[in-house]
């Protein structure tokens, strides 16, 4: 099955494990295979990402209590210091990325790594997470800066 | 346009997600504010602030 690793990829990210990873990924395969005749375009990614993004969102709202909350933009911390070395995130090692990333909000964590990760444009994020491109163009600005206000913050503990 | 959405845009400039009309608009605002520059050092000239080497491939995939 093609883009398997990208499924893979975005459940574990959404899932935090890759325990439960596999079950949302495996899911969203069975799902996919069952719905192929919904697959419009040509590439097929942005669509089978869009399925195990819903799997998992319904698999989280099950098994986990925390509530899938998008978070308030009053509650975004001003972590741009302006002191701070820039572009921390390019010299922290992927230890310290990681870390930072799996502490991000949900929807930012899945916005960085569709873009990120998997290369998805603005426009097949919006699909995939069924917002318009404007709010995925927010989501990932502020999910950078989160990210970098994160890492700064483990490298001063 | 205001430093807010400067901010936006300019990470979609960096994605190479603005059209050009917003581009040029960017420009002109990031030309005249001198609040806007710590975030051009910071984000400006990258297409991307990650690497790949976190995706995670799961014993499945491939």
């Amino acid at each position: 099955m093609p883009h398997l690793d990208a499924a893979y990829n975005l459940a574990r990210w959404l899932a935090g494990n890759d325990h439960d990873a596999e079950d949302i990924a495996q899911e969203a395969c069975v799902r996919a295979f069952r719905f192929v005749g919904g697959c419009r375009n040509s590439d097929g990614r942005a669509w089978l990402l869009t399925i195990v993004r819903n799997t998992a969102y319904s698999w989280l709202k099950k098994n986990r209590a925390q509530p899938v909350v998008p978070m308030d933009d009053h509650e975004l911390a001003e972590i741009e210091d302006q002191s701070c070395a820039a572009g921390s995130f390019h010299s922290a090692d992927t230890d310290a990325l990681r870390a930072a990333l799996e502490t991000l909000p949900l929807e930012f964590r899945e916005a960085l790594v569709l873009r990120e990760l998997e290369g998805l444009s603005y426009k097949e994020i919006a699909e995939v997470a069924e917002v318009p491109v404007g709010t995925v163009m927010s989501r990932l600005a502020r999910a950078r800066r989160q990210l970098q206000g994160a890492i700064i913050r483990k490298e001063k503990v | 346009m205001n430093c807010a959405e400067s901010y936006l845009f300019l990470h979609a400039h960096a994605d190479g997600e603005l059209d050009v009309a917003k581009s040029l608009e960017l420009e002109r605002h990031l030309k005249t504010c001198s609040a806007c520059a710590p975030s051009v050092r910071r984000y400006g000239n990258r297409r991307c602030g990650m690497t790949r080497p976190i995706r995670c491939e799961g014993k499945s995939a491939g």
